[in-house]
């Protein structure tokens, strides 16, 4: 096979992944919906017809389905994101908000960051714009980013995923607190088609911290 | 108490009938489909007043049971039900009719507010003929 095959075929590879991803958000949707309100008809029958039931097991079935509602509510929300992240490869390149896609990939680096006994955290500034570019290829990107700052991460260090605009371009920071990643070249380190994005990245100090700064532009519509 | 008559058409049978046994243990006359053609049926017997409708089923698309209730039924409300992440299908749905549309899995507070305002809004319909 030569190389444009082999091109070809991963790219329907990643198609192919984000399809049944998709699909399978969708189903544990539909299984989630059954659960809570499988839950809920029990607090409801708990709450209006429980009055004769022993008040410790009415305290521990009311905490039980509590405990039941907040965990379908969590999981909800990650399978909205799975979903939002799935349905990102379905073309190559459209409009959206970069913010987005880094609260659809963060949703999924907590726990990785957590079995590093680090603190992640993200936030989207005012005034972030839409840009039209390859988001399945952004999640790349900030996936391989994460990867190496998570590989400098030491227990108790913190990692800031930043949105925001600079100069008309999208600009999302990685502001982490751990050994400096100074001496990189980030493109040929990553591995990364930059070029495709047409991206650039920057390292600085900043507050007694490393700040990664990637600009994302709005490539012209095709 | 929200008055006039719910019928739930969702092909995920536990469901829509857990669903229905919730609202109707909050005093609402609700019965529930499992599937497009079955909610059809009961739409011509059962003349809800509010449907809730689920987006996607293996029989109909929910979009296309919609453009015949609102052919068939117009003052009938519907409020689209969608597992679907997107929220691009819950506003084509509203553009095609819907009153509103809710995702799964649903938050039967948010749920009730909806079924609440589509009941309010048929009663001023109605006061207003």
């Amino acid at each position: 096979m030569d190389s444009d095959s082999i091109n070809t075929l991963r790219a329907e590879q990643l198609d192919s992944y984000g399809r049944l991803l998709a699909g399978f958000s969708h189903e544990m949707k539909n299984h989630m919906g059954v659960i809570r309100e499988s839950s809920g008809l029990l607090q409801d029958l708990v709450a209006m017809h429980g009055a004769h039931l022993d008040e410790q097991v009415r305290t521990r079935l009311e905490k039980a389905t509590a405990m039941i509602e907040e965990r379908v509510k969590t999981t909800a929300q990650m399978l909205h994101h799975l979903s939002g992240f799935a349905h990102r490869s379905d073309v190559a390149c459209s409009a959206f908000q970069p913010g987005q896609v880094v609260e659809e990939l963060c949703m999924f680096l907590q726990r990785f960051a957590r079995l590093s006994k680090c603190e992640l955290a993200w936030r989207t500034e005012p005034g972030a714009i839409s840009i039209h570019n390859d988001p399945s290829l952004l999640h790349h990107l900030l996936y391989r980013l994460f990867a190496l700052v998570q590989e400098r991460f030491e227990p108790g260090d913190s990692l800031l995923i930043e949105t925001g605009a600079d100069d008309g371009q999208a600009m999302i920071c990685f502001y982490y607190r751990g050994a400096p990643a100074t001496q990189l070249n980030l493109p040929e380190e990553l591995n990364l088609p930059l070029a495709l994005l047409q991206g650039s990245c920057v390292i600085e100090k900043r507050d007694g911290g490393h700040e990664i700064r990637v600009r994302i532009p709005s490539l012209p519509l095709a | 108490m929200i008055q006039g008559k719910i019928l739930i058409i969702d092909d995920e049978v536990e469901f829509a009938s857990t669903l229905r046994q919730r609202l109707a243990l909050r005093g609402m006359d609700v019965s529930d489909a499992h599937s497009g053609t079955e909610g059809l049926e009961q739409l011509a017997g059962y003349k809800p007043d509010i449907v809730l409708l689920d987006l996607k089923m293996p029989d109909m698309n929910g979009l296309d049971i919609l453009s015949l209730i609102k052919e068939k039924y117009p003052h009938t409300e519907v409020i689209m039900l969608t597992g679907h992440g997107s929220v691009a299908a819950g506003i084509e749905a509203m553009e095609k009719g819907a009153f509103d549309y809710i995702m799964k899995p649903v938050d039967l507070r948010d749920l009730l507010v909806k079924i609440e305002q589509a009941a309010a809004g048929m009663e001023q319909t109605s006061h207003g003929q």
